[in-house]
């Protein structure tokens, strides 16, 4: 009776079928290695610690691994940078790695705006070696140039840099950094004597007043302010920014400045900390330079000026300046709102001078904090032979280039003794005929430089384009001549030096597709071609070569001849800089610290310096004709940069807008009868673009924003650039709105 | 040189010959090669210690204790969500943690995000809201599914959805105001939010809570009659939501901030259509016409017999014809139509399956009352010994009970949109469309089958037809009246819809109408011209039902801006 039963139940479908094919598609399983449930169709038989490629943050991601390649990923629980947590990005990390537009083969355009055609890497590296050693013949060597990125392994950039400049000759190159950090490089540079952020994370969680600058890290590093939230001292959270941003909502005070009034602002704060002896004087006596004349600088940034030019009562700013006159541990951070700004080094400088006047550095939760961008931007601030010689070493300056030629073993003179060009003067060389060969890497310049169509433009009046990346579809590699298929982020091995000095490891845990190389393997082969691979014997692999770094690195600043090896920054959570030999045995109870703990600075005198000027005029000020200013930034945390990446991604795609929005003010929107979510046209000197307008009064009137994450973006941006740090000024131009 | 280069620029072919022969070929094919191997070497298992191999318990659990119950619902409670808004920055990881720690589809996540802003209390706020589902203490989508494909968890409060019971009708994700079951074309199912209720089980927090950054997703014990007596107060969720007493949904959004008044969804002002649920618009329009046809039929034959003796056979067919093409198509609609025999399951509250069943009814009906019109013509040609004649009264009243279910049928059409409270599907307004339908179709269909038959269309006929095109006219130039008034609604908003994102379909289906019109008036004096009659009707009846599904707006959490456009 019940076989009949049995045989009836598999023959007549039950009224309410609780199991089947479709419910078993979601069930989940133990997954071992402290996971917890995990899908059951991709339950790993290993687990490994792999750092995120995408910013600067540097979390730690937990990769999930069945026969060796990577099925899944969490956060990783005890990664010292993220503790267990990742923004939508870094969940979503290995899904771009499966896009179809992946560059699987190198390609070559025969014709100007002709099709890309496959071609074999010997093919590749015939054409790229002739052409460009053509062009140097012709031209000179300065002719090519190369424009780099902050997304690759520390090991990568270094041999670019190397292969470039020792190799091939050239002598300009630069990367997308320029567009993200340069100004706190020069601003470190100066004040300090060293390219040295201070800080570590854990100053999150110690301060108890905290001042973010032109930083709106809720959506630019979600995980950074995960660990303000864990601070348990209840900190007051000051938020100076023109925006209304999810950062200021969530902060404790907002003072919402004119844009690009930020040097009138930051000055009068230090006027008001000094009338009212709220200055460590003795401390500034025994550790600084230079602060009798900011005292007098400072004196002529009166109330009225300040609260004309910032919109900042005399009031407010008393709030301000007793907030951090009160707090204990002050610590003050930095985003792109300072750094992208036609006057951005000194602003960071001024940001720099309130925490040495205060006395808020050195100690745990204070400091002069610049948050980097990039994942690698670090890295590429020590190590990409662009700004400085590998090892934040001088090329000028002979001693660094006999002792690097020494490392390396390789001919001093191969050494250039001077800087190349910056970004921009690459760009400009080119529409003046001075560069005529260019070869770009992990970056997208034609959607990201500012003013974007004179990138563009020449593009296409350079003899030979070549871009090595991901993708053979970025609006770049559209213009290129060949292209050289890269493997991604988790398809290589290599270290990112993230934006607390940590340098944390990235591993080979997916296959590159088809015949694309690891960059670094592509450098080799360019070696091999271009005929001085006897130079790179010694970057025989990313390891090797990361030793070689860690030799450069050795009685610098960031010394981290302590590190002997992959395997150790991998079992230690990732390691900051300085770590010395001496260093490692402690890093098992504390891998936190900090700098300048004892007041040391790396100028010759060990004393930093107040370093301060006169505001300047914006390059584009708003007029009648072009009424408002338009400033430009990360959209949401879901969005990476040009989206070269992130858009590949379904599950991200649904976090953001689907096209280009604008937000403005609703008393703006009423006045020129805007409805929400209408389309408008924005006009700006150079452009005119349509985009969707998105009424919300966390713009002030008179301003709009717009995220850089739409292609449409920097065709309105107005190309004006920090006269220190070359670093372009996106947050400020003059536009129009034509309804 | 710079002929060369000029040349290269051109883009001929580049002579590589000369650096090949500098350089020992086999030997560079053996470096390529040697680096494409090493590229596909895979050995960071190998190089590298393994962390947690013996871990038993999820580790990541410290982070998460406390943000769960620590002990089951007892009775009289359940599980619900609580989102802490002050909390949420906004970063989404969420969403992402949701969709990659239960395996989903490509762009499948059981959590959504979307913003309200405004200035509450003079200050300008702007607030991402995170939703998933509200597992309702009296679901929507459970009340609505036709074929039990819901279960609410006895223990637990859990709404949980049945994946291989799912017909994949949908009709779930229009009763839940908050959009939350989700179709996947590919599975032919919908799928939704079970709050992990295993890893619950298990003393593991739910994808969402394990993911913030913020520790702002929690997962509360919910004392179901307090619930109750909150969410029938009149309120919602949350600026944005649908009001609560509808479902009573369980989700607490906290807040000290004052969120409520003068604050928006980032996409209110959104005109982009709704889903156009062609399957549907065909479904609905073309039994509606056939139900109309028959119903002039049946009250035909109680009142003027004769003239519609010689009528009723063409009526019939085309009642039949397009009652079966109407209901066919509404199988497309289905994802999984194998389960569809389990739809008299939802008998008890969803209107969804009353329709079926119903609908399931009226068919033989209508088709046995057309077999018995046309009896007497196939008897013809049978046997002098199968003659028989059928009574009239039978006929009639198998008329009668065709149109009688018929009617119910429409009705049941009509209570499977009023259902789902939504401004554009109320019972006026659906009932009018519906029934006008119903009515234009019937006499559309009798000037049909007059200038067919008769070569003249009765003046009667003429008149009642007219009559039913200007209550259409009128029932649907009441949904354009809401654009001006000054209050914003959703009435307004779906007005606001068809007249800018609709704009082309509408005016295609104004035309429909002055078309009708003038072949309705022509007809009666130009008999041929009643052929047209019932083709324009169907085109325009097409187009009303097609603005009934894109015009509606969907009740959902806030959302984002532009984002239905992905």
């Amino acid at each position: 009776m019940a076989k009949i039963r049995a045989a009836l139940e598999k023959v007549i479908p039950p009224l309410q079928q609780w199991h089947g094919p479709k419910t078993s598609e979601l069930l989940r399983t133990p997954g071992k290695f402290g996971l917890g449930q995990v899908p059951e169709k991709c339950q790993p038989d290993a687990t490994t610690n792999v750092v995120c490629g995408f910013c600067s943050t540097g979390c730690g991601l937990n990769i999930h691994l069945k026969d060796g390649k990577a099925v899944g990923l969490t956060p990783s629980t005890d990664y010292p940078v993220n503790l267990g947590m990742a923004c939508p990005k870094g969940w979503e990390a290995l899904t771009p790695l499966e896009a179809d537009d992946r560059a699987t083969t190198p390609m070559i355009r025969k014709q100007r705006g002709g099709e890309l055609e496959p071609v074999s890497w010997e093919s590749a590296m015939s054409s790229f070696c002739s052409n460009f050693k053509n062009i140097q013949q012709e031209h000179g060597d300065e002719s090519v140039a190369f424009i780099s990125t902050g997304q690759i392994v520390t090991e990568e950039m270094a041999f670019l840099g190397a292969l470039a400049k020792f190799g091939m000759g050239i002598r300009h190159g630069d990367g997308n950094t320029r567009q993200c950090m340069a100004t706190s490089v020069v601003a470190y540079k100066q004040s300090f004597g060293f390219d040295a952020p201070p800080y570590t994370y854990q100053d999150f969680e110690e301060s108890d007043v905290i001042v973010l600058i032109g930083s709106n890290l809720c959506i630019a590093h979600p995980i950074m302010w995960q660990r303000i939230e864990r601070n348990k001292h209840n900190p007051e959270i000051i938020v100076v920014d023109p925006r209304k941003t999810e950062t200021a909502v969530a902060a404790t005070q907002h003072f919402p400045i004119l844009p690009k009034s930020d040097l009138y602002f930051l000055y009068g704060l230090a006027r008001v900390l000094i009338e009212n002896g709220w200055v460590d004087e003795q401390w500034i006596a025994q550790h600084t330079n230079e602060y009798e004349a900011f005292c007098s600088h400072v004196q002529t940034f009166t109330a009225e000026q300040v609260e004309q030019q910032s919109g900042i009562t005399a009031e407010q700013m008393l709030k301000l300046a007793e907030t951090i006159h009160r707090g204990e541990r002050v610590s003050f951070w930095w985003t792109m709102g300072v750094n992208q700004s036609h006057e951005g080094v000194r602003t960071a400088q001024a940001i720099i001078n309130l925490a040495l006047m205060t006395g808020n550095i050195g100690r745990p939760g204070t400091g002069a904090n610049s948050i980097t961008g990039q994942c690698n931007a670090m890295g590429s601030r020590l190590f990409s032979n662009t700004t400085n010689l590998l090892g934040g070493h001088d090329f000028a300056n002979s001693e660094h280039r006999a002792k690097v030629a020494k490392i390396l073993e390789i001919d001093e003179d191969r050494i250039p003794r001077e800087l190349g060009m910056a970004y921009d003067q690459i760009v400009e060389g080119i529409h003046a005929g001075k560069i005529k060969g260019l070869w770009v890497l992990a970056t997208n310049g034609s959607h990201s430089w500012i003013h974007q169509e004179r990138y563009k433009e020449a593009m296409e009046k350079l003899d030979y384009l070549v871009v090595q990346d991901m993708y053979s579809t970025t609006e770049t590699a559209q213009q290129a001549d060949l292209i050289l298929p890269a493997a991604g982020w988790a398809e290589k091995d290599g270290v990112f030096i993230n934006s607390e000095r940590r340098i944390g490891l990235v591993k080979k845990v997916a296959e590159a597709p088809a015949e694309a190389l690891s960059d670094f393997n592509i450098f080799k082969l360019i070696s091999h071609y271009w005929g001085c691979a006897e130079m790179f014997k010694k970057w025989s692999t990313p390891e090797a070569t990361f030793k070689l770094l860690a030799e450069l690195s050795q009685d610098q600043p960031c010394d981290f001849s302590g590190v002997t090896g992959y395997r150790m920054v991998d079992d230690l959570g990732g390691v900051q800089w300085p770590c010395k030999p001496s260093d490692v045995a402690g890093l098992a109870s504390d891998n936190q610290r900090r700098l300048f703990t004892y007041n040391l600075f790396y100028h010759t005198d060990s004393k930093a310096k107040f370093i301060f000027a006169e505001p300047t005029e914006v390059a584009e000020p708003t007029s009648k004709e072009y009424p408002f200013v338009l400033l430009t930034g990360r959209g949401t945390s879901a969005q990476w940069h040009t989206e070269t990446r992130t858009k590949k991604s379904a599950v991200l795609r649904k976090l953001y807008p689907a096209s280009i929005y604008i937000e403005i003010h609703p008393d703006d929107a009423e006045r020129l009868a805007i409805t929400p979510n209408s389309l408008i046209k924005v006009k700006s000197r150079r452009a005119t673009i349509e985009v969707t307008a998105s009424v919300t009064p966390s713009v002030f009137p008179g301003q709009l924003f717009m995220p850089m994450h739409y292609a449409k973006a920097n065709q309105l941006t107005q190309a004006s650039f920090d006269p220190y740090s070359r670093q372009p000024s996106y947050k400020f131009c003059a536009v129009e709105i034509v309804v | 040189m710079a002929e060369m280069s000029k040349k290269m620029r051109a883009g001929d072919r580049i002579d590589t010959s000369v650096i090949s022969d500098l350089l020992d070929t086999n030997s560079e094919i053996t470096l390529i090669d040697q680096l494409l191997t090493e590229q596909r070497t895979l050995t960071a298992v190998e190089r590298f210690s393994q962390k947690h191999e013996d871990a038993t318990a999820p580790i990541q659990s410290k982070y998460y204790q406390d943000l769960i119950p620590i002990r089951k619902p007892s009775t009289g409670e359940q599980y619900g969500f609580e989102v802490d808004l002050d909390k949420c920055t906004g970063c989404k990881a969420c969403v992402v943690a949701c969709h990659s720690l239960n395996g989903l589809k490509e762009e499948e996540s059981w959590r959504d995000i979307g913003a309200i802003r405004g200035i509450a209390d003079g200050v300008a706020e702007q607030q991402t809201v995170t939703s998933a589902c509200h597992h309702c203490l009296d679901p929507a989508c459970l009340s609505g599914c036709p074929v039990g494909a819901y279960e609410k968890m006895p223990d637990t409060g859990v709404v949980r959805h049945l994946d291989d019971q799912c017909i994949g009708c949908q009709y779930c994700s229009l009763k839940c105001p908050y959009d939350v079951p989700k179709y996947d074309k590919s599975l032919g199912i919908v799928r939704k939010c079970d709050m992990c209720h295993e890893r619950l089980a298990e003393g593991e927090a739910p994808a969402c809570v394990q993911s913030c950054p913020s520790g702002a997703i929690s997962i509360q014990l919910i004392n179901v009659e307090e619930k109750k007596a909150e969410a029938t107060q009149g309120g919602s969720m949350i600026a944005g939501a649908f009001r609560s007493d509808y479902t009573l949904p369980t989700t607490n959004f906290r807040t000290k901030r004052k969120l409520t008044s003068g604050m928006e969804s980032a996409d209110e002002m959104d005109l982009t259509p709704a889903h156009g649920h062609s399957p549907l618009v065909w479904m609905l329009m073309l039994t509606q016409v056939a139900v109309g046809v028959s119903v002039i039929d049946g009250l035909g034959r109680l009142f003027a017999p004769e003239h519609f003796e010689s009528l009723s056979q063409v009526l019939t067919v085309i009642a039949v014809v397009l009652g079966n093409i109407g209901l066919g198509s509404s199988l497309l609609h289905l994802g999984s139509p194998l389960g569809a025999w389990r739809v008299f399951l939802g008998l008890k509250t969803s209107w969804l399956s009353r329709e079926i069943v119903i609908f399931g009814a009226w068919m033989p009906a209508l088709m046995l009352y057309a077999s018995l019109v046309w009896f007497p013509v196939c008897s013809n040609f049978l046997a002098s010994a199968l003659q028989l004649e059928i009574p009239t009264t039978v006929i009639t009243l198998s008329a009668l009970a065709a149109a009688g279910l018929g009617i119910l049928s429409v009705f049941c059409s009509i209570m499977v949109y009023v259902d789902t409270k939504r401004d554009f599907w109320t019972m006026k307004r659906t009932a009018g469309r519906f029934f006008g339908s119903m009515l234009l179709g019937g006499f559309s269909g009798l000037i049909f089958t007059e200038g067919l038959i008769n070569g003249e269309v009765a003046a009667t006929t003429g008149v009642a037809f007219l009559a039913a095109l200007l209550f259409k006219v009128f029932v649907e130039a009441c949904l354009l009246v809401p654009v001006r008034s000054k209050e914003w609604s959703y009435s307004k908003k779906s007005a606001l819809i068809q007249l800018r994102s609709l704009r082309s379909i509408l005016k295609l289906r104004w035309t429909s109408f002055a078309a009708a019109l003038i072949c309705g008036v022509v007809s009666l004096y130009m008999p041929s011209i009643a052929l047209l009659v019932l083709p324009t009707i169907l085109l325009g009846e097409w187009l009303e039902r097609r603005i009934f599904f894109q015009a509606v707006v969907t009740l959902k959490m806030p959302g984002e801006l532009n984002q239905s456009s992905h």
